[in-house]
Formats: C-alpha cells, structure tokens, sequence
C-alpha cells in the first residue's frame, strides 16, 4: 500500500500527456475497446447474442442522435449518451466530472476521422413540444397505424408486431423492437423531445428508420404520434 | 432438513409475487442496467463488473455516484434479496444408504445493501442464512446444523481519495478549472486505481483469477447419515478447500477437508487493500483475515496474512485473461486433537533437590491433548476469456506446522487440489459447463473419526444453466429479476468402500438461483 501511495504521490506530476484517451481507457475500453472497436473485454457478455453490443466507434455509425440519418452525432449528443446512459446496456457516467466526460467525447471522436472533416450539425434538438391533448393522442394512433410502426412495435405498442421475430440490426443480431409500455426502458429517452429526436432521427444501424419526410409536412404530426405513444405507457 | 416439493413451489411463488416497480437487483437497479452489463453469466463479473466491484461499487472511472436523494429509493436502489441453493437432489451411494433423493430447502438465502456512501467510501453489508451446515456434536457425530448472521459486513476506502492524494490527470485542473479526476494516472500508459481498503467482514476472494464467491456451480454441502456417519464430503473446489483429514477450527468446529478456508474462507473480520498499477494490467492485494471460530476472543489468536497478484492481459481482441499467485500464511489457523503422554505425578520429597528426578512410573496412560497448527498455502490461478468461452482454474499447495511429535507417521503435512472449469454460453440463456476437481489431502491418515480410505479425490461435475430472466426482459417478465435455473450431474472418478471420498458414485442435482 505505502508503495503504490508513493507511486501515486512521485509520479503525479509526471501525468499522462494524453488526458482524454487516459478518460476513455479508464472508463469505456472496458466495453467498447482500446481501439474502439466494441471488443473490449466486457463487450461479449454484454448481450451475448442479441442486440444492442457496444458500439463500434471505427464505423462512424450512431444511434443516439439529433442529426438526420446517416450524419454523426454532435459533442452534445456524445454528452448527453454519456450522462444518461443507455437503459439496460450502458451505465450512466454522471459520476464522472463535466471536464472527464468531454475529454471522454475527445476520444470517442478520434477513432472515426469523420468527425473531424465534416462536424455535424443538429437539426433535430431543442424543439419545444406543443401540449398533448387527447386529440393529439387520436391523431397519434391514426399515424402509428398509417406509417407502419405497429409492424414492429404491435397494435398496442408491446414490441410484439409481426414483423418483430425476424428484425436483425446492422450485423445481423437479432434486435427486439422496443415495448412502448416501458418508457424507462427507451435508449434515446422517454421525454417527448427524447421521442420526438428518436422519430426523427431514426435510430441508425438497427430496423428503427427515420421518420423525418414520411409523416408530412404538418409540422404537429410528430409531435401527436410522440403524444400517442406516451399515451401506452403503463 | 428434507421438504416436501410443494413446499418450495408455494416458497418460490411466494417469493415471485413480491411487488416491485423497479425489480432488478440492487446495482442493476440503481444504474439502470440488465445484469450482463457487469456479469459473464450470473454471478461471474466480466472485466466492467470487476472494476464496478473494485471501484467502491460504482462505474469504473466514476469516484461520485451519488446516493439517490430519497431515503426510499437509497433502500430500493442498495438493497436485493437473493436465494440459491439445490432444491432437489439423487444420490447413489456405493455403501451404507440406498439411493436417496428428495426436495430440499434452498442452502443460503441472502439480504444485503449495498452501495457507495461519499467518493471516497463505500458499503457493503449481507445478512446470510444457510441451512445443512455439516459440524461434529459433543458425542462425536456428525450433524446438520443451520447458520446464519451477518455474512459479509465491510467499508471500502478509496485511500487516495480520502487523503487528497489523487492527482487526477495533468491539464485537468489547468484547462478545465473545477474537475477533480478520479483516477491516478501516472506517466504515459501507467494508469492505476486505488489503493482500496475493505474493513470489516471481508472476503477478499473476488479479486483472484478464480474468485470463488462467484462460482457458477454451486456449493453442495456434505451429507451424512442419521446415525452420525459423513456420508459424502461437501462438493466445493477442491483447489480452496482445507485439504486435511481431522482438523478443526479454533473453538472445536470441524473443518472438513473441501471446506473453503484462510484467503477463501466466506468471509472473516480482516482488513484488505487491493489497488491497480501499470495501466491497469497489474491487481496487488494484500491483507489479513482472522478466520476463526465465532468466540469473539479467538480472532486476536488467529492471523491470516496473505499477498495476491494478478496480470491482466489482452484487452483488445476479445480474448482476454488474467494469471494469480497467492501467498497466504495461516498462524494458529488449525487445530488437531490427539492423545499425549499423561504428565508425570507429582512426587512429595523430603527435600527439594533440583537434579534429582525419579523414573516415570511405567504405563502412565495418556490424554487428550490438543495443538494449534500454522498453515502456509501457495496458489496459482489462471482465467481466459473469449468470446462465448470462460475457461479457468487453480492449483494450490497447502503445508501445515507444529505438528505434534506424537503424531509423526500418521498426519501427513502437505496437500495439494485443483479445481479446473470451462464454462461456454452456447446461447443467450443456456450455459453448459464442466469441472473438474483433484485433492490429495493431507492430515490424518487413519482415525477414530474418519475410517481409513482413500485420500485422493477426483470429481467431475457437468451443468446446465438456463438463464430464465436476467433483468433484461422487462416486455417478458412483469417482475424483473433473476431467475436462473441448473442441472447438475456430479460424478465421483473414484468411487469405493465407505469412506466420505468414496462412498458416493453419483449426484444429480436440481438448483436455482433468484434474486430482486
């Protein structure tokens, strides 16, 4: 103990040099790899067989974001996965400072050149939702059936539609279509600007596509179908 | 302590219908996660859970995880019950009993909090009950007996934290005024953690590469007969077990030869510090136990120092690992029995005269005499991991010391086990697993208490786990939780006569584990 003490006292000023990839190792290499790879060591037991792994950072492809589909995330979406966590598959990091969860978002963005050439620009974020009413939530349950979404998720949102035995993400794991009775359990969040970024966005790299151009141009219809589905939560 | 089986379906029910909004256990509770974000397979800790677990509780890099702000939620959120056990069992023996076989109480049900207090401290307490506890009455017989209490009770410190020794990183506190860097980072690449200091009721064990309070396959305790006999030794890894014939714990209770002992005892009064070094690769642990018997006293006359190091490697392909060594020396740790020389009578003389001593009077007889005996136990452990694999194992060397004179030729002093397993996740919820055990125990050769028979063991155990719920199927499982169920089948390689090492040829064995 005294000897570890020392080394800890001697060596501090002689810190690491490279302060985000000393964040990230200590913090997401576990799961998510040295390389970013997704193949740390704790990655396989993580959803052995099925849906959602930890993520791949080399491939440049993202669920959690407020970008359309195709485009990275923004630092703020980084952020924001890294303080709320991923319902069931990733740990909140709020117990890491402001300063270590940026330095973390630093190393996390080095592993895809892309961020570097062509930073992304949010284009669904910090809507302000107009009131849910129960109109909202009938207009909801007539879009939810017009664009499909009871394919995946069934009639009654239980994740049970007949589509949701046979739905594989972007490496052909089987994935499960979310039950929309269980908000806790919603990657991207369950307040209606979560929702609504999530319908908007889409959720790249699994079946859950963007629904920026399909629902319209009435501006209200994502809003009722987010208004809809809040309306199955248990 | 047999049950009929509708007893333990009404108790499992019973059990299933506790109301919980927010039912994962404790930690995957509390941070919103399904038990294989820290778990291989319930109870194995992937690397993430051995740095949550290292870590005060806590994500690995995070020093605060503040407690919720509500009392209720602080309760829900450190807080499971967890219970485990065979609940049926078929044994054939070669001597004395028929095949037998029946339901059975579940051997430990556990309630324990848990959870980080400040950045710096950490707590950790289980209340434990376990059933068919095997010792020896005042008449000599073997019995069954039930414990309980608190099992494991400890505070973690984070020393750097606590004292205001972590530098965090270089540039932090320059370029971003207010971050205070939870880890130790020292020069480029060699970035530590700790050192941690658990005192209390500590068990230190999860921290070798076979951590043995988190075994897939679960302790079977020994079976004995209704006339007192030791039926069956308990079927535990051989490579932690005692490993001697005939000796006891200070305080007169029994210590079978596979029963866990000194670094891997369940958990004893005893303070440990483990910390990281070299970018993480390297896991120090030192520290002492007292593992000795309940009279309070005791633990002042029992120490058990010991120094474990661990090497990580692999971090980047899948395939990873880690080998142990253990040094662990046990003063006083064991007792033995056995019959002395009676002393001499005293001879009233007229006068004292120091150089004069008369001839013991022949066939003074003898008597019970008893001896505290040390124990050193050298240990290698070794675990590699990859993909769908977990393979590990130990080896360890056990010698004890003091042995009386008296009993030269019939105690042997050294032992040795090995316990070897591989466990492959063939699906998402089926776990097929083998292991192996060896002993060549050591002790008593021959005695009033254990028949003479073999002192070589070999066992192989297979298993087949089926992970009904992990707390990962809220859609599916109304109330989340972990419900796993196993098939056992435990085969002695070296049945014969009546001795506890031979007497059995075969155990089936139907277990379960449930937690919320």
């Amino acid at each position: 103990m005294l000897v570890s003490l020392l080394i800890v006292v001697l060596a501090g000023p002689a810190m690491a040099a490279d302060t985000a990839t000393a964040v990230y190792n200590h913090a997401c290499a576990w799961c998510h790899g040295k390389d970013g790879r997704g193949d740390g060591p704790a990655a396989f037991s993580i959803n052995k067989y099925r849906a959602p792994r930890p993520r791949d950072f080399t491939r440049g492809q993202f669920k959690l974001r407020s970008t359309p589909s195709g485009q990275l995330p923004t630092d703020d979406d980084l952020l924001r996965t890294l303080e709320r966590g991923i319902p069931g598959y990733m740990p909140s990091f709020h117990g890491l400072t402001d300063g270590e969860r940026r330095l973390a978002v630093v190393a996390v963005k080095r592993f895809f050149p892309g961020f570097a050439t062509t930073p992304p620009a949010p284009s669904f974020a910090s809507r302000i939702p107009p009131p849910a009413d129960d109109a909202a939530v009938a207009r909801g349950r007539e879009l939810y059936a017009a664009a499909g979404c009871a394919a995946c998720h069934g009639e009654r949102g239980r994740g049970d539609g007949p589509s949701a035995a046979t739905l594989r993400d972007a490496d052909g794991l089987p994935i499960r279509a979310a039950d929309l009775r269980y908000p806790a359990r919603f990657k991207g969040g369950a307040e209606p600007v979560d929702l609504y970024r999530t319908l908007m966005s889409g959720l790249d790299g699994t079946p859950m596509p963007s629904y920026a151009t399909a629902l319209g141009d009435d501006p209200r219809a994502p809003w009722d179908l987010v208004a809809y589905v809040r309306s199955l939560r248990r | 302590m047999r049950w009929s089986g509708p007893v333990v379906v009404a108790a499992l029910v019973s059990l299933a219908i506790v109301p919980a909004a927010h039912a994962l256990p404790a930690f995957a509770r509390r941070f919103n996660l399904a038990c294989g974000a820290c778990h291989i397979a319930v109870p194995r800790l992937n690397a993430f859970g051995e740095e949550f677990h290292m870590n005060g509780f806590k994500p690995p890099g995070t020093m605060w995880a503040p407690l919720p702000g509500r009392w209720t939620d602080r309760i829900r959120d450190t807080m499971a019950v967890w219970t485990r056990g065979e609940f049926f069992e078929h044994s054939d023996f070669g001597a004395g009993p028929s095949p037998r076989g029946g339901f059975a109480v579940p051997e430990h049900a556990s309630v324990y909090v848990a959870g980080a207090l400040t950045s710096s401290t950490s707590v950790f307490m289980e209340l434990e009950n376990t059933v068919h506890e095997t010792d020896i009455n005042k008449r000599g017989d073997f019995v069954n007996s039930d414990t309980g209490g608190i099992q494991k009770g400890f505070l973690m410190l984070d020393l750097p934290m606590l004292l205001g020794l972590h530098g965090g990183h270089a540039g932090m506190h320059h370029d971003m005024p207010g971050m205070d860097g939870g880890m130790a980072a020292m020069g480029e690449g060699l970035v530590g953690h700790g050192p941690m200091m658990m005192i209390g009721r500590v068990d230190p064990s999860t921290n070798f590469s076979y951590p043995v309070d988190r075994q897939i396959f679960h302790d079977v305790p020994a079976d004995t007969s209704e006339r007192g006999f030791l039926l069956r030794l308990g079927l535990q890894p051989y490579a932690f077990g005692a490993k001697f014939f005939g000796i006891f714990k200070r305080g007169d209770h029994t210590l079978l030869p596979t029963e866990s002992t000194l670094y891997h005892a369940e958990a004893a009064p005893g303070v440990d510090v483990h910390g990281r070094l070299f970018a993480s690769h390297l896991l120090y642990q030192l520290g002492f136990g007292t593992d000795a018997a309940p009279e309070f006293t005791d633990r002042f006359h029992t120490f058990t120092p010991y120094t474990m190091l661990r090497w990580d490697f692999g971090n980047d392909d899948g395939l990873n690992g880690s080998v142990s060594v253990l040094g662990n020396y046990g003063r006083d740790a064991y007792r033995v029995f056995y019959l002395a020389p009676a002393p001499l009578p005293p001879i009233p003389l007229v006068r004292t005269i120091a150089e004069h001593r008369p001839p013991p009077p022949p066939g003074r007889g003898t008597i019970d005499a008893q001896r505290d005996l040390d124990v050193w136990r050298e240990m290698v452990g070794a675990n590699l991991r990859r993909g769908p694999w977990d393979l590990y194992g130990a080896y360890s060397h056990d010698q004890v010391y003091d042995v009386p004179d008296r009993l030269a030729g019939r105690f042997v002093r050294h032992a040795q086990g090995l316990t070897a397993e591989a466990d492959y996740r063939l699906t998402h919820s089926l776990l097929p697993s083998i292991r192996y055990d060896w002993m060549k125990a050591g002790g008593f050769q021959s005695d009033v208490v254990f028949e003479p028979g073999p002192r070589e063991s070999q066992v192989l155990h297979l298993q087949l786990r089926w992970y009904v719920f992990e707390g990962d199927d809220l859609a599916r499982v109304p109330i989340p939780a972990l419900l796993v169920l196993s098939l056992r089948d435990s085969i002695n390689l070296t049945p014969g006569g009546s001795h506890p090492f031979g007497a059995w040829r075969n155990g089936v064995f139907l277990g379960f584990d449930f937690a919320f």
